[in-house]
Protein backbone atom coordinates (compact mmCIF):
# COMPACT_ATOMS: atom_id res chain seq x y z
CA UNK A 1 0.00 0.00 0.00
CA UNK A 2 1.65 3.08 -0.77
CA UNK A 3 0.06 6.46 1.63
CA UNK A 4 -0.76 9.62 -0.13
CA UNK A 5 1.89 10.87 2.13
CA UNK A 6 4.38 8.82 1.03
CA UNK A 7 4.14 9.22 -2.46
CA UNK A 8 3.99 13.28 -1.97
CA UNK A 9 7.17 13.38 0.31
CA UNK A 10 9.29 11.73 -3.48
CA UNK A 11 7.94 14.38 -5.30
CA UNK A 12 8.76 17.10 -2.95
CA UNK A 13 11.98 15.57 -2.80
CA UNK A 14 13.19 15.96 -6.20
CA UNK A 15 11.98 19.68 -6.21
CA UNK A 16 13.83 20.80 -3.66
CA UNK A 17 16.47 18.68 -4.77
CA UNK A 18 16.54 20.23 -7.52
CA UNK A 19 15.68 23.96 -6.49
CA UNK A 20 19.17 23.61 -3.89
CA UNK A 21 21.42 23.45 -6.21
CA UNK A 22 23.00 23.51 -9.82
CA UNK A 23 23.11 20.63 -11.58
CA UNK A 24 24.68 19.81 -14.70
CA UNK A 25 22.98 20.49 -17.91
CA UNK A 26 21.43 17.57 -18.71
CA UNK A 27 20.48 16.94 -15.50
CA UNK A 28 18.44 20.36 -15.09
CA UNK A 29 16.69 18.84 -18.75
CA UNK A 30 15.83 15.76 -16.97
CA UNK A 31 14.17 16.93 -14.22
CA UNK A 32 11.97 20.08 -16.67
CA UNK A 33 11.47 17.81 -18.61
CA UNK A 34 9.59 15.50 -15.45
CA UNK A 35 8.40 18.59 -14.24
CA UNK A 36 6.27 19.15 -17.35
CA UNK A 37 5.15 15.43 -18.03
CA UNK A 38 1.44 14.85 -17.38
CA UNK A 39 2.35 11.86 -15.32
CA UNK A 40 1.61 12.80 -11.28
CA UNK A 41 0.46 16.04 -12.17
CA UNK A 42 -1.65 16.92 -9.89
CA UNK A 43 1.49 15.40 -6.94
CA UNK A 44 4.19 17.47 -9.04
CA UNK A 45 2.01 20.07 -8.59
CA UNK A 46 1.38 20.15 -4.73
CA UNK A 47 5.28 19.30 -4.13
CA UNK A 48 5.86 22.46 -6.48
CA UNK A 49 3.48 24.81 -3.89
CA UNK A 50 4.83 23.40 -1.51
CA UNK A 51 8.14 24.26 -2.35
CA UNK A 52 7.06 28.01 -3.41
CA UNK A 53 5.22 28.48 0.15
CA UNK A 54 8.09 27.70 2.11
CA UNK A 55 10.52 29.72 0.09
CA UNK A 56 12.04 32.99 1.97
CA UNK A 57 13.37 35.78 -0.22
CA UNK A 58 14.68 39.14 0.43
CA UNK A 59 13.82 41.83 -1.87
CA UNK A 60 16.74 42.43 -3.95
CA UNK A 61 17.80 45.58 -6.50
CA UNK A 62 16.19 44.11 -9.67
CA UNK A 63 12.43 44.37 -7.97
CA UNK A 64 12.42 48.54 -8.51
CA UNK A 65 14.29 48.60 -11.55
CA UNK A 66 11.85 46.09 -12.73
CA UNK A 67 8.50 47.36 -10.98
CA UNK A 68 10.05 50.93 -13.15
CA UNK A 69 10.08 48.60 -16.15
CA UNK A 70 6.51 46.96 -15.79
CA UNK A 71 4.82 50.13 -14.70
CA UNK A 72 5.78 51.86 -17.95
CA UNK A 73 4.27 48.54 -19.80
CA UNK A 74 1.35 49.07 -18.42
CA UNK A 75 0.90 52.63 -18.32
CA UNK A 76 0.90 53.97 -14.67
CA UNK A 77 3.65 56.08 -15.41
CA UNK A 78 2.54 57.80 -18.78
CA UNK A 79 0.53 60.93 -19.06
CA UNK A 80 -2.66 59.91 -19.56
CA UNK A 81 -4.01 56.46 -18.47
CA UNK A 82 -5.36 54.11 -20.34
CA UNK A 83 -8.42 52.45 -19.92
CA UNK A 84 -8.55 48.73 -18.85
CA UNK A 85 -9.97 47.66 -21.96
CA UNK A 86 -7.54 49.14 -24.32
CA UNK A 87 -4.89 47.69 -21.92
CA UNK A 88 -5.68 44.42 -22.34
CA UNK A 89 -6.15 44.78 -26.11
CA UNK A 90 -2.54 46.50 -25.87
CA UNK A 91 -1.44 43.01 -24.14
CA UNK A 92 -2.68 40.30 -26.28
CA UNK A 93 -1.19 42.12 -29.12
CA UNK A 94 2.25 42.20 -27.67
CA UNK A 95 1.72 38.58 -26.90
CA UNK A 96 0.56 36.97 -29.81
CA UNK A 97 3.08 37.94 -32.61
CA UNK A 98 5.71 37.66 -30.72
CA UNK A 99 4.38 33.93 -30.82
CA UNK A 100 3.77 33.97 -34.89
CA UNK A 101 6.90 36.01 -35.72
CA UNK A 102 9.06 35.59 -32.78
CA UNK A 103 11.20 38.48 -31.35
CA UNK A 104 11.34 41.49 -33.07
CA UNK A 105 7.75 43.23 -32.12
CA UNK A 106 7.12 45.00 -29.32
CA UNK A 107 3.97 47.28 -28.74
CA UNK A 108 5.85 49.04 -25.67
CA UNK A 109 6.00 52.48 -26.57
CA UNK A 110 3.65 54.94 -25.85
CA UNK A 111 0.66 55.17 -27.83
CA UNK A 112 -0.08 58.28 -29.91
CA UNK A 113 -1.79 61.15 -28.25
CA UNK A 114 -4.85 61.24 -29.85
CA UNK A 115 -8.24 61.85 -28.16
CA UNK A 116 -10.07 59.52 -29.60
CA UNK A 117 -10.12 55.62 -27.97
CA UNK A 118 -7.32 53.48 -29.98
CA UNK A 119 -7.90 50.14 -31.35
CA UNK A 120 -5.03 47.85 -31.37
CA UNK A 121 -5.65 44.78 -34.22
CA UNK A 122 -3.22 42.58 -34.23
CA UNK A 123 -3.67 39.81 -36.41
CA UNK A 124 -1.86 36.03 -35.72
CA UNK A 125 -2.63 34.40 -38.76
CA UNK A 126 -4.02 37.44 -41.16
CA UNK A 127 -7.27 39.26 -41.58
CA UNK A 128 -8.60 42.69 -43.03
CA UNK A 129 -9.84 46.04 -40.72
CA UNK A 130 -12.26 48.24 -42.02
CA UNK A 131 -11.23 51.33 -40.70
CA UNK A 132 -13.95 54.52 -39.56
CA UNK A 133 -13.66 56.22 -42.98
CA UNK A 134 -14.60 52.69 -44.64
CA UNK A 135 -10.37 52.22 -45.96
CA UNK A 136 -9.87 49.02 -45.83
CA UNK A 137 -6.16 47.19 -44.49
CA UNK A 138 -5.82 43.51 -45.08
CA UNK A 139 -2.98 42.44 -42.48
CA UNK A 140 -0.89 39.31 -43.24
CA UNK A 141 0.01 37.11 -40.26
CA UNK A 142 1.68 38.52 -36.88
CA UNK A 143 0.83 42.31 -37.95
CA UNK A 144 -0.36 45.09 -35.74
CA UNK A 145 -2.68 48.29 -36.72
CA UNK A 146 -3.35 50.69 -34.26
CA UNK A 147 -5.92 53.08 -35.45
CA UNK A 148 -8.21 55.08 -33.74
CA UNK A 149 -11.93 54.36 -33.29
CA UNK A 150 -13.23 57.43 -34.92
CA UNK A 151 -10.90 59.56 -37.16
CA UNK A 152 -10.64 63.19 -35.43
CA UNK A 153 -11.48 65.97 -38.09
CA UNK A 154 -8.04 66.75 -40.22
CA UNK A 155 -6.44 63.83 -40.28
CA UNK A 156 -6.41 59.55 -41.03
CA UNK A 157 -4.02 58.65 -38.96
CA UNK A 158 -2.60 54.88 -38.19
CA UNK A 159 0.31 52.84 -37.18
CA UNK A 160 1.89 49.36 -39.01
CA UNK A 161 4.10 47.11 -37.97
CA UNK A 162 3.79 43.96 -40.27
CA UNK A 163 2.99 43.88 -44.06
CA UNK A 164 -0.69 45.02 -45.15
CA UNK A 165 -2.80 46.10 -48.32
CA UNK A 166 -4.17 49.02 -48.06
CA UNK A 167 -7.45 49.97 -50.42
CA UNK A 168 -8.09 54.00 -49.02
CA UNK A 169 -11.52 55.51 -49.46
CA UNK A 170 -10.68 58.91 -51.22
CA UNK A 171 -11.60 61.38 -48.69
CA UNK A 172 -10.06 65.40 -48.14
CA UNK A 173 -8.43 64.47 -45.19
CA UNK A 174 -4.60 62.76 -45.89
CA UNK A 175 -4.40 59.31 -44.59
CA UNK A 176 -1.45 58.34 -43.01
CA UNK A 177 0.62 55.51 -42.09
CA UNK A 178 3.10 55.49 -40.18
CA UNK A 179 5.61 52.63 -39.41
CA UNK A 180 8.76 52.36 -37.67
CA UNK A 181 10.78 53.65 -40.19
CA UNK A 182 8.52 55.45 -42.87
CA UNK A 183 5.47 57.22 -43.36
CA UNK A 184 3.43 57.10 -45.78
CA UNK A 185 1.06 59.68 -47.00
CA UNK A 186 -2.28 59.11 -49.37
CA UNK A 187 -5.82 60.41 -50.12
CA UNK A 188 -7.36 57.70 -52.16
CA UNK A 189 -4.80 54.82 -53.01
CA UNK A 190 -4.36 51.53 -53.15
CA UNK A 191 -0.65 50.22 -51.94
CA UNK A 192 1.12 47.49 -49.92
CA UNK A 193 3.10 48.52 -47.07
CA UNK A 194 5.93 46.48 -45.31
CA UNK A 195 7.51 47.57 -42.42
CA UNK A 196 7.89 45.36 -39.07
CA UNK A 197 8.79 47.51 -36.13
CA UNK A 198 12.59 46.55 -35.18
CA UNK A 199 14.00 45.78 -38.50
CA UNK A 200 15.86 47.58 -40.64
CA UNK A 201 13.92 46.62 -44.23
CA UNK A 202 10.50 48.17 -45.61
CA UNK A 203 8.53 48.61 -48.71
CA UNK A 204 5.83 49.84 -49.92
CA UNK A 205 4.38 48.76 -53.40
CA UNK A 206 2.03 51.15 -55.05
CA UNK A 207 -0.93 49.49 -57.17
CA UNK A 208 -3.28 52.82 -57.53
CA UNK A 209 -3.22 56.67 -57.38
CA UNK A 210 -0.13 58.16 -55.73
CA UNK A 211 1.78 58.21 -52.40
CA UNK A 212 4.26 60.50 -50.72
CA UNK A 213 6.54 58.55 -48.76
CA UNK A 214 8.65 60.13 -46.04
CA UNK A 215 11.85 58.30 -44.32
CA UNK A 216 12.23 59.87 -40.77
CA UNK A 217 15.04 62.17 -41.04
CA UNK A 218 15.41 62.47 -44.57
CA UNK A 219 13.69 63.24 -47.44
CA UNK A 220 10.18 62.43 -49.07
CA UNK A 221 9.45 60.37 -52.49
CA UNK A 222 6.04 60.53 -54.40
CA UNK A 223 5.09 57.15 -56.14
CA UNK A 224 3.32 56.53 -59.03
CA UNK A 225 0.92 53.56 -59.61
CA UNK A 226 3.10 50.50 -60.29
CA UNK A 227 6.29 51.93 -58.90
CA UNK A 228 7.65 50.55 -55.09
CA UNK A 229 10.35 51.95 -53.01
CA UNK A 230 12.48 49.66 -50.85
CA UNK A 231 14.21 50.84 -47.83
CA UNK A 232 17.35 48.32 -46.98
CA UNK A 233 20.52 49.36 -45.01
CA UNK A 234 19.31 52.92 -44.73
CA UNK A 235 19.27 53.42 -48.41
CA UNK A 236 16.32 53.89 -50.28
CA UNK A 237 15.56 52.87 -53.51
CA UNK A 238 12.11 53.50 -55.93
CA UNK A 239 12.16 51.14 -59.14
CA UNK A 240 8.97 49.43 -60.91
CA UNK A 241 7.51 46.55 -59.64
CA UNK A 242 8.89 43.42 -59.60
CA UNK A 243 6.22 41.20 -57.80
CA UNK A 244 3.19 41.29 -56.00
CA UNK A 245 2.98 38.90 -53.38
CA UNK A 246 0.50 39.32 -50.95
CA UNK A 247 -1.48 36.53 -48.19
CA UNK A 248 -4.27 36.81 -46.62
CA UNK A 249 -6.59 34.02 -44.98
CA UNK A 250 -10.10 33.34 -44.51
CA UNK A 251 -10.49 34.31 -40.96
CA UNK A 252 -12.15 34.11 -37.66
CA UNK A 253 -12.42 37.56 -36.01
CA UNK A 254 -12.88 37.94 -32.50
CA UNK A 255 -12.96 41.70 -31.29
CA UNK A 256 -12.49 42.81 -27.70
CA UNK A 257 -14.19 39.55 -26.76
CA UNK A 258 -14.04 37.29 -23.63
CA UNK A 259 -12.31 33.82 -23.75
CA UNK A 260 -15.82 32.09 -23.17
CA UNK A 261 -16.67 33.14 -26.59
CA UNK A 262 -13.77 32.75 -28.30
CA UNK A 263 -13.42 28.70 -27.53
CA UNK A 264 -17.09 28.18 -27.66
CA UNK A 265 -16.73 30.05 -31.64
CA UNK A 266 -13.57 27.75 -32.07
CA UNK A 267 -15.53 24.84 -30.49
CA UNK A 268 -18.42 25.29 -32.89
CA UNK A 269 -16.39 26.19 -36.04
CA UNK A 270 -13.61 24.90 -36.04
CA UNK A 271 -15.35 21.20 -34.77
CA UNK A 272 -12.64 21.30 -31.29
CA UNK A 273 -13.80 20.45 -27.75
CA UNK A 274 -11.44 22.31 -25.87
CA UNK A 275 -11.04 21.66 -22.35
CA UNK A 276 -11.63 24.55 -20.49
CA UNK A 277 -11.75 23.15 -17.02
CA UNK A 278 -8.65 24.74 -16.29
CA UNK A 279 -9.71 28.58 -17.03
CA UNK A 280 -10.67 31.00 -14.59
CA UNK A 281 -14.38 31.45 -15.76
CA UNK A 282 -14.55 34.67 -13.78
CA UNK A 283 -11.47 36.12 -15.20
CA UNK A 284 -12.95 39.27 -17.65
CA UNK A 285 -10.07 40.28 -19.83
CA UNK A 286 -11.18 40.70 -23.20
CA UNK A 287 -8.62 39.75 -26.51
CA UNK A 288 -8.67 40.59 -30.18
CA UNK A 289 -7.45 37.64 -32.18
CA UNK A 290 -8.31 36.83 -35.71
CA UNK A 291 -7.59 32.64 -36.72
CA UNK A 292 -7.47 32.10 -40.11
CA UNK A 293 -8.80 29.14 -41.97
CA UNK A 294 -5.18 26.59 -42.40
CA UNK A 295 -4.04 26.35 -38.43
CA UNK A 296 -3.96 23.23 -37.12
CA UNK A 297 -5.58 22.60 -33.75
CA UNK A 298 -2.41 22.85 -32.15
CA UNK A 299 -1.34 25.76 -33.65
CA UNK A 300 -4.74 27.34 -32.34
CA UNK A 301 -4.23 25.65 -29.27
CA UNK A 302 -0.37 27.34 -28.77
CA UNK A 303 -2.14 30.60 -29.95
CA UNK A 304 -4.84 30.50 -26.94
CA UNK A 305 -1.91 29.05 -24.01
CA UNK A 306 0.05 32.16 -24.99
CA UNK A 307 -2.95 34.58 -24.24
CA UNK A 308 -4.41 33.01 -21.28
CA UNK A 309 -1.54 31.58 -20.07
CA UNK A 310 -3.42 28.76 -18.69
CA UNK A 311 -2.84 25.11 -20.08
CA UNK A 312 -5.83 24.91 -22.52
CA UNK A 313 -5.67 21.47 -24.12
CA UNK A 314 -8.39 19.54 -26.50
CA UNK A 315 -10.21 16.77 -25.43
CA UNK A 316 -10.90 15.03 -29.12
CA UNK A 317 -11.26 16.55 -32.47
CA UNK A 318 -14.63 15.51 -33.47
CA UNK A 319 -13.85 15.39 -36.89
CA UNK A 320 -16.03 12.56 -37.24
CA UNK A 321 -19.11 14.65 -37.39
CA UNK B 1 9.78 43.93 3.57
CA UNK B 2 7.21 42.62 5.37
CA UNK B 3 6.03 39.04 4.22
CA UNK B 4 2.22 39.18 3.84
CA UNK B 5 -0.27 41.11 1.84
CA UNK B 6 -3.30 41.80 3.40
CA UNK B 7 -6.74 41.13 2.21
CA UNK B 8 -7.28 44.95 2.44
CA UNK B 9 -4.28 45.48 0.32
CA UNK B 10 -5.78 43.29 -2.42
CA UNK B 11 -8.99 45.25 -2.48
CA UNK B 12 -7.28 48.32 -3.03
CA UNK B 13 -5.54 46.81 -5.70
CA UNK B 14 -8.49 45.41 -7.50
CA UNK B 15 -10.08 49.03 -7.03
CA UNK B 16 -6.62 49.99 -9.35
CA UNK B 17 -4.81 51.44 -6.61
CA UNK B 18 -1.36 52.12 -7.95
CA UNK B 19 0.32 52.03 -4.68
CA UNK B 20 -1.25 48.86 -4.05
CA UNK B 21 0.22 47.60 -6.53
CA UNK B 22 4.42 48.52 -5.97
CA UNK B 23 3.69 47.11 -2.34
CA UNK B 24 2.35 43.71 -4.08
CA UNK B 25 5.26 44.33 -6.39
CA UNK B 26 8.03 44.52 -4.23
CA UNK B 27 6.47 41.85 -2.00
CA UNK B 28 6.65 39.40 -4.43
CA UNK B 29 8.95 39.84 -7.66
CA UNK B 30 12.12 38.31 -6.01
CA UNK B 31 9.89 35.35 -5.18
CA UNK B 32 8.22 34.80 -8.45
CA UNK B 33 11.50 35.48 -10.16
CA UNK B 34 13.55 32.95 -7.96
CA UNK B 35 10.81 30.39 -8.25
CA UNK B 36 10.75 30.36 -12.14
CA UNK B 37 14.16 30.86 -12.13
CA UNK B 38 14.51 27.96 -9.76
CA UNK B 39 12.85 25.70 -12.74
CA UNK B 40 13.95 27.32 -16.01
CA UNK B 41 17.21 28.29 -15.14
CA UNK B 42 17.67 31.67 -17.08
CA UNK B 43 17.93 34.57 -15.29
CA UNK B 44 17.10 36.59 -18.09
CA UNK B 45 13.89 34.69 -18.88
CA UNK B 46 12.88 34.53 -15.56
CA UNK B 47 12.96 38.40 -14.86
CA UNK B 48 11.30 38.71 -17.93
CA UNK B 49 8.65 36.17 -17.38
CA UNK B 50 8.02 37.77 -13.64
CA UNK B 51 7.45 41.00 -15.47
CA UNK B 52 4.63 39.74 -17.46
CA UNK B 53 3.18 38.20 -14.77
CA UNK B 54 3.03 41.67 -12.75
CA UNK B 55 1.54 42.99 -16.08
CA UNK B 56 -0.98 40.68 -15.66
CA UNK B 57 -2.29 41.40 -12.43
CA UNK B 58 -2.54 44.46 -12.76
CA UNK B 59 -5.01 44.06 -16.30
CA UNK B 60 -6.56 41.48 -14.52
CA UNK B 61 -7.03 43.21 -10.87
CA UNK B 62 -10.84 43.69 -11.16
CA UNK B 63 -11.10 39.72 -11.27
CA UNK B 64 -9.18 39.47 -7.81
CA UNK B 65 -11.31 37.63 -5.40
CA UNK B 66 -9.45 39.09 -1.92
CA UNK B 67 -10.89 36.24 0.20
CA UNK B 68 -9.12 33.62 -1.68
CA UNK B 69 -5.34 33.13 -1.16
CA UNK B 70 -3.32 35.83 -2.61
CA UNK B 71 -0.42 33.93 -2.66
CA UNK B 72 -1.69 30.90 -4.10
CA UNK B 73 -2.69 32.72 -6.94
CA UNK B 74 0.90 34.02 -7.35
CA UNK B 75 1.80 30.25 -7.48
CA UNK B 76 -0.54 29.28 -9.88
CA UNK B 77 -0.04 32.21 -12.22
CA UNK B 78 4.77 31.59 -11.45
CA UNK B 79 3.99 27.71 -12.26
CA UNK B 80 2.11 27.79 -15.51
CA UNK B 81 4.23 30.84 -16.91
CA UNK B 82 7.55 28.29 -15.96
CA UNK B 83 6.00 24.73 -17.30
CA UNK B 84 4.94 26.74 -20.50
CA UNK B 85 8.23 28.13 -21.17
CA UNK B 86 9.90 24.74 -20.82
CA UNK B 87 7.13 23.33 -23.04
CA UNK B 88 7.81 25.79 -25.62
CA UNK B 89 11.61 24.95 -25.15
CA UNK B 90 11.44 21.46 -25.33
CA UNK B 91 8.59 21.46 -28.23
CA UNK B 92 11.44 23.40 -30.16
CA UNK B 93 13.96 20.77 -29.31
CA UNK B 94 11.65 18.19 -30.39
CA UNK B 95 13.07 17.01 -27.18
CA UNK B 96 9.60 16.21 -25.26
CA UNK B 97 9.20 13.15 -27.53
CA UNK B 98 11.52 10.71 -26.29
CA UNK B 99 11.26 10.03 -22.76
CA UNK B 100 13.84 8.17 -21.37
CA UNK B 101 13.23 7.09 -18.11
CA UNK B 102 15.92 4.28 -17.87
CA UNK B 103 14.36 2.02 -14.64
CA UNK B 104 16.91 1.71 -11.46
CA UNK B 105 16.71 -1.72 -10.94
CA UNK B 106 16.09 -5.03 -13.16
CA UNK B 107 12.81 -5.41 -11.31
CA UNK B 108 11.54 -2.25 -11.85
CA UNK B 109 7.68 -3.19 -11.71
CA UNK B 110 8.51 -2.92 -7.78
CA UNK B 111 9.57 0.62 -7.86
CA UNK B 112 6.76 3.09 -8.70
CA UNK B 113 8.60 6.10 -9.08
CA UNK B 114 11.20 4.83 -10.95
CA UNK B 115 11.82 8.16 -12.43
CA UNK B 116 11.79 10.51 -9.70
CA UNK B 117 14.39 7.96 -7.86
CA UNK B 118 16.55 8.20 -10.99
CA UNK B 119 16.53 11.99 -10.94
CA UNK B 120 17.08 12.33 -7.65
CA UNK B 121 20.33 9.58 -7.85
CA UNK B 122 21.34 11.59 -10.59
CA UNK B 123 21.45 15.01 -8.59
CA UNK B 124 22.81 13.17 -5.52
CA UNK B 125 26.01 11.69 -7.73
CA UNK B 126 26.63 15.11 -9.36
CA UNK B 127 26.82 17.43 -6.37
CA UNK B 128 28.99 14.84 -4.57
CA UNK B 129 33.03 16.23 -4.55
CA UNK B 130 34.81 15.29 -8.12
CA UNK B 131 36.96 12.25 -6.96
CA UNK B 132 33.81 10.44 -5.44
CA UNK B 133 31.43 10.98 -8.23
CA UNK B 134 34.36 9.80 -10.86
CA UNK B 135 34.88 6.47 -8.61
CA UNK B 136 31.43 6.18 -8.35
CA UNK B 137 30.46 6.06 -11.68
CA UNK B 138 33.50 3.85 -12.70
CA UNK B 139 32.16 1.78 -10.21
CA UNK B 140 28.58 1.35 -10.54
CA UNK B 141 28.08 2.54 -14.76
CA UNK B 142 31.19 1.41 -16.15
CA UNK B 143 31.53 -1.64 -13.85
CA UNK B 144 35.05 -1.59 -12.89
CA UNK B 145 36.42 -3.58 -10.07
CA UNK B 146 37.74 -1.27 -7.18
CA UNK B 147 41.61 -2.50 -8.29
CA UNK B 148 41.17 -1.36 -11.65
CA UNK B 149 39.81 2.04 -11.02
CA UNK B 150 42.28 2.37 -7.87
CA UNK B 151 45.19 1.79 -10.75
CA UNK B 152 43.42 4.29 -13.37
CA UNK B 153 43.15 6.93 -11.02
CA UNK B 154 46.48 5.81 -9.16
CA UNK B 155 45.08 6.39 -5.62
CA UNK B 156 44.48 3.55 -2.77
CA UNK B 157 42.19 1.08 -3.22
CA UNK B 158 41.48 2.08 0.44
CA UNK B 159 40.53 5.04 -0.91
CA UNK B 160 38.45 3.84 -3.51
CA UNK B 161 36.07 1.51 -1.16
CA UNK B 162 36.20 4.68 1.04
CA UNK B 163 34.91 6.51 -1.41
CA UNK B 164 32.39 4.10 -2.76
CA UNK B 165 30.78 3.60 0.21
CA UNK B 166 30.54 7.03 1.12
CA UNK B 167 28.78 7.76 -2.03
CA UNK B 168 26.17 4.94 -1.23
CA UNK B 169 25.87 6.23 2.15
CA UNK B 170 25.09 9.68 0.41
CA UNK B 171 22.31 8.71 -2.10
CA UNK B 172 20.78 6.17 0.76
CA UNK B 173 20.67 9.44 2.74
CA UNK B 174 18.58 10.84 -0.15
CA UNK B 175 16.98 7.76 -0.83
CA UNK B 176 15.97 7.02 2.96
CA UNK B 177 12.49 8.13 3.69
CA UNK B 178 11.49 5.82 0.45
CA UNK B 179 13.20 3.16 0.68
CA UNK B 180 10.69 1.06 3.15
CA UNK B 181 8.68 1.69 -0.13
CA UNK B 182 10.56 -0.16 -2.51
CA UNK B 183 11.51 -3.39 -0.09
Amino acid sequence: MKGALTEDRIFVRVIEKYFSGHYPENIERDVQKWLVDRTNYPEKDRALETYWSQMETKQGKLAHSSLKIVRQKIGLDAKRKLSPVRLTLRIAAVLIPMLVIGAGIYLSRNLTETAAPLATYLTATGGTVKLPDGSSVRITEGGVLEYPQAFESGQRKVRLSGEAYFTVEPGQEQFIVETALLTVKVTGTEFILRAYDGQTEAKVSLIKGSVDVEKEGDRTWSLTAGEELVLENDQVNVKAIEELVFRSGEDLVFENAGLPEILETLSAERGLNIDTSSIDRSENAKYTVKFSGNETPEEILEVLRIMTEDDITIINESESR
Amino acid sequence: MSGKITRETVLRLKGGDDSAFDRVFLTYFDKLRLFINGIIRSEEDATELSQDIFVKIWLRRESLDPDRSFTSYLYTLARNSALNFIKHRYVEDSYLKELPAEPLAEDSEEIVFARETQLLVNMTVAGMPEQRRTIYDLSRNQGKSNDEIADALKISRKTVENQISLAVRDIKAVLRMFIAFFS
